[in-house]
């Protein structure tokens, strides 16, 4: 295991390593979905896998690295779905409506960052249950608005989609969600989250910019899940409001905290464990549904920080911040420090050894 | 030159005046400290100035200019950092992370900067971390720069919290209680340092304190709190003889620690 | 004004049962500081035991709803043993995480083993119609009225006037001194769990009278509702969960009345984000300051 551990971390320190791995991926997409590699079924799921992939490392931002506790994250799919099939489907003519495709995931997906802003906001004053409830109510209130929207389709629905997503436009998307978020986690900002959720008024006391931080993490987190949205809606051709109802956040919430907390590595692990166990557990019919929620309890029980539970797979950091050690002892050579030299003698049993 | 003055400052909690017209002057350059027997209302008057709670009558001037109002990283910004009663590092991340964290107002790259991870940004971030790492030198702590911030003993805990602290390059330094749960010899070295603070970094101090050794062994100027108001302010010794305030502290042992 | 009137004796109707279930939110919050997502799925569960009681076994009203109280108490008392009490001290996330799958796990338990296709409850009281003025009032709104008010005066006097209530307030009031007074915290926690699981299947039992369809679903948005009426009463508040479920029935009955039916979950939502904003801690409830 350690072998294997090195050899990847060998691998991926070299700066060709994450090119060639993800022109590998786009490239074995492509191939499966042009020939037909896997059958229809295979694919779907897979597409499932990465749908869901971006779904559980979205709100692991505001929930696992934040630690802010958000539990309405299918509102913003919802918003996500609805926009670009709109788009799609009432505004792009049929022929190009493949080409313009990425525009209607991009615009979906501002949309849902908007909205997004209705829980930044109210999360600057309040936290944990509070915010849950506010998510919460979000959900509700979307599922509600678009029930009661017949332009849309009200609760009957929305039909029409072409099927526009396709394998290659799912890697090509997740490969861009995670990119973005860990450009995000590793930078200032994301120094800014981990401080929110280890302690929130020591940071604001040390210069951060919490309601910043905070609207970034929002924004960025619910319009990834709106991509998702937009993805999703373009595999299924068919969204009701009862898609994006409370029991898909839940869902979320179970890939999340299933695959691991404030890991990127965690949510592919937790969204790819999650989604394949339950098409294989489909023998057992309505049971199967059942089960994953006990799991998640056992999982609490046992492993409240899931599977990878804030660690990351190196691959995931970037190059810069995984050699902190070597590069620290380069730069620590010869420096002057407190307690003035000669007087370590004096110190007591905490001083510098 | 006081840097720091209250002037007339008042907090209200329901019934409760914690801070009652509090009128007082931190001059800058020097070692002033804040005593006064349990719940005199010291720690509020260390939030009413790093605007964690905001004062229901008065002025808090930090170098002229009135901070009542501001959000606490703005005060920050304006150069007052301070360390808390009960040690509030970010347990779970490194001591390195707990002071890169406090660079963050100074940091000045945009979105395009982190999204692409280009030169300017990578360049900044490297300064961040050669400063944040320095200041881990210098308090003695960089053995434990890749170590959780909340597995280092109690006394370089203390410690890590000054440091962070001052990576925020304040001119004010609030530390309230720092000296609290540590031994003598601790207690000893903790005053060093924060000699050794001062003189290096010119930093003024403010400090709440309820060791009398270190007040009297550290200090120049003192205030007194009793009740939420001031009953005494001067130097150490004028104010150990000052009646009111051996009246204040008689009850818990007349100048005792 | 017989149409105001009359609007009101439905929100009486509806505010007692949100009353109820919200009752079981905030006695639990009271004492653990744990939202149970689960609670509404314990109501959804009170209200098949009670269509077992009266469909299979044949049993009249009264038996029922004592039997299905029992019963969801006992179920309230496991879920607590096994799925929150080895989560006591984890932190506070993992505790309402573990109740959103005890939720879900009981929804789809019963889809499962009871099926997804509706159950009628075949009727209890025998139903007939007085006219009280202008107002009209069926019998069944008489025993949902009486049956809540009757529970929550002896939860009020429970409460606040035997000493195990006290001990229960004690316990919310601060966890870490209850055993210097000889209380065991882990028996109050379990009678709280039992109180408020019963007080759910009363209302599951109310709910199905009055509206005879139950499927395993239903626990879903009558749970959230419920929870809503809690917040805005002042989660941990007792009275303020009275207050907040007669609020929202009245608000929603209203709604009924002016607009488009649908309409209904949106502004019992949207009345909840304009009170987080404006009054977080909900009408009863008190503020915590911040300490630093």
């Amino acid at each position: 295991m350690s072998r294997a551990a090195d050899l990847t971390t060998a691998f991926f320190a070299r700066p060709a390593s994450w090119p060639l791995v993800l022109t590998g991926l786009l490239l074995a997409a492509w191939l499966i979905h042009r020939y037909g590699w896997l059958n229809p079924y295979q694919q779907q799921i897979l597409m499932y896998v990465g749908i869901h992939i971006i779904l559980t490392a979205s709100l692991n931002l505001v929930n696992g690295y934040m630690g802010e506790f958000a539990v309405g994250h299918a509102a913003f799919m919802a918003v996500g779905a609805y926009v670009s099939s709109l788009i799609t489907v009432r505004l792009f003519p049929f022929q190009a409506a493949p080409l313009l495709f990425p525009l209607a995931l991009l615009v979906g997906s501002l949309a849902a960052g908007i909205v997004g802003l209705l829980v930044a906001f109210p999360s600057f004053r309040t936290r944990g249950d509070y915010l849950a409830i506010v998510t919460l109510a979000l959900n509700m209130i979307v599922k509600s608005a678009i029930e009661n929207l017949e332009v849309i389709g009200g609760p009957r629905g929305f039909l029409g989609m072409q099927r526009l997503t396709t394998l290659p436009w799912v890697v090509f998307w997740v490969i861009s969600s995670l990119w973005l978020l860990r450009n995000f986690i590793y930078a200032n900002l994301g120094r800014g989250v981990l401080a929110i959720r280890e302690d929130e008024v020591a940071a604001e006391l040390l210069g951060v910019d919490t309601r910043r931080v905070k609207l970034h993490a929002f924004i960025l987190s619910a319009s990834l899940a709106g991509l998702a949205g937009g993805l999703f809606a373009h595999v299924v051709q068919f969204i009701t409001p009862r898609s994006f109802d409370i029991v898909r956040s839940t869902e979320i919430l179970v890939m999340v905290y299933l695959g691991g907390i404030g890991s990127l590595a965690g949510s592919v692990i937790g969204a790819t464990v999650y989604t394949v166990a339950l098409e294989w557990l489909r023998f057992l019919g309505q049971w199967r549904m059942a089960i994953a929620p006990l799991l998640l309890v056992f999982l609490m029980i046992l492993r409240p920080t899931g599977i990878m539970g804030l660690r990351e797979f190196v691959a995931f950091i970037p190059r810069e911040e995984r050699n902190l050690r070597a590069r620290l002892e380069a730069l620590g050579r010869g420096r002057q420090g407190w307690p003035p030299a000669g007087e370590a003698g004096r110190v007591g049993p905490h001083g510098p050894a | 030159m006081a840097l720091l003055e209250l002037q007339g400052v008042s907090r209200r909690f329901g019934g409760l005046q914690a801070v009652a017209d509090l009128t007082l002057q931190v001059p800058e350059g020097e070692l002033t400290a804040l005593i006064g027997p349990n719940g005199a209302g010291k720690t509020t008057v260390f939030n009413l100035i790093t605007g964690v709670y905001r004062p229901t009558g008065g002025r808090i001037l930090f170098d002229g200019q009135d901070l009542v109002g501001l959000p606490p990283a703005a005060i920050v910004q304006r150069g007052i950092a301070r360390t808390f009663q009960s040690i509030r590092l970010f347990k779970g991340l490194t001591a390195l992370e707990n002071v890169r964290i406090a660079h963050f107002a100074r940091v000045t790259y945009g979105p395009g900067a982190w999204l692409s991870r280009g030169r300017p940004f990578r360049e900044e971030e490297e300064a961040i971390l050669a400063a944040s790492y320095q200041w881990l030198e210098r308090f003695g702590l960089a053995r434990y720069a890749l170590e959780p911030a909340g597995s280092l003993p109690y006394g370089d805990q203390r410690r890590l919290e000054i440091a962070r602290a001052m990576a925020t390059r304040p001119r004010l330094l609030l530390l309230d209680e720092p000296a609290a749960g540590m031994n003598p010899a601790e207690v000893e070295a903790l005053m060093e340092l924060i000699r050794w603070l001062q003189a290096s970094f010119q930093v003024t101090i403010f400090l709440i304190e309820h060791q009398m050794r270190m007040v009297m062994g550290l200090c120049q100027v003192v205030h007194v709190l009793d009740f939420g108001r001031l009953i005494a302010s001067g130097t150490p010794d004028e104010v150990r003889r000052h009646p009111r305030v051996l009246e204040a502290y008689l009850g818990q042992g007349a100048g005792g620690s | 004004m017989p149409f105001v009137a009359q609007q009101m004796v439905n929100a009486l109707q509806l505010g007692s049962i949100y009353a109820l279930i919200a009752l079981g939110y905030t006695l639990v919050y009271g004492v653990l500081r744990l939202i149970n997502f689960a609670h509404g799925d314990i109501f959804m569960v009170g209200a098949f035991f009670s269509f077992f009681a009266a469909a299979v076994l044949g049993l009249p009203f009264l038996p029922t709803l004592l039997a299905s109280m029992a019963a969801t108490a006992l179920l309230g008392v496991m879920i607590e043993r096994l799925a929150y009490r080895p989560l006591r001290h984890a932190p506070r996330v993992s505790a309402v995480i573990t109740a959103l799958g005890v939720g879900l796990f009981l929804e789809h338990f019963t889809l499962a083993s009871v099926g997804a296709q509706p159950r009628l409850m075949p009727p209890l009281i025998a139903s007939a119609v007085y006219q009280a003025g202008p107002v009209r009032v069926t019998t069944v709104q008489l025993v949902i009225f009486l049956v809540a008010l009757l529970l929550m005066l002896i939860l009020d006097r429970f409460v606040n006037r035997t000493l195990t209530g006290m001990a229960m307030r004690a316990v919310s009031w601060d966890k870490s001194v209850v055993p210097l007074m000889g209380i065991s915290v882990d028996r109050i926690i379990a009678l709280t769990f039992a109180i408020g699981s019963g007080l759910a299947a009363a209302g599951g039992l109310l709910y199905a009278t009055a509206y005879p369809v139950i499927e395993p679903y239903m626990g879903v948005l009558v749970g959230w509702k419920a929870f809503v009426a809690a917040v805005v009463g002042g989660i941990g508040v007792i009275r303020g969960a009275m207050l907040g479920a007669f609020v929202l029935g009245g608000a929603e009955v209203l709604v009924a009345a002016f607009l488009p039916s649908t309409y209904r979950d949106f502004i019992a939502f949207g009345l909840l984000l304009l009170l987080l904003i404006f009054r977080p801690q909900g009408i009863l409830g008190r503020r915590e300051v911040q300490k630093v």
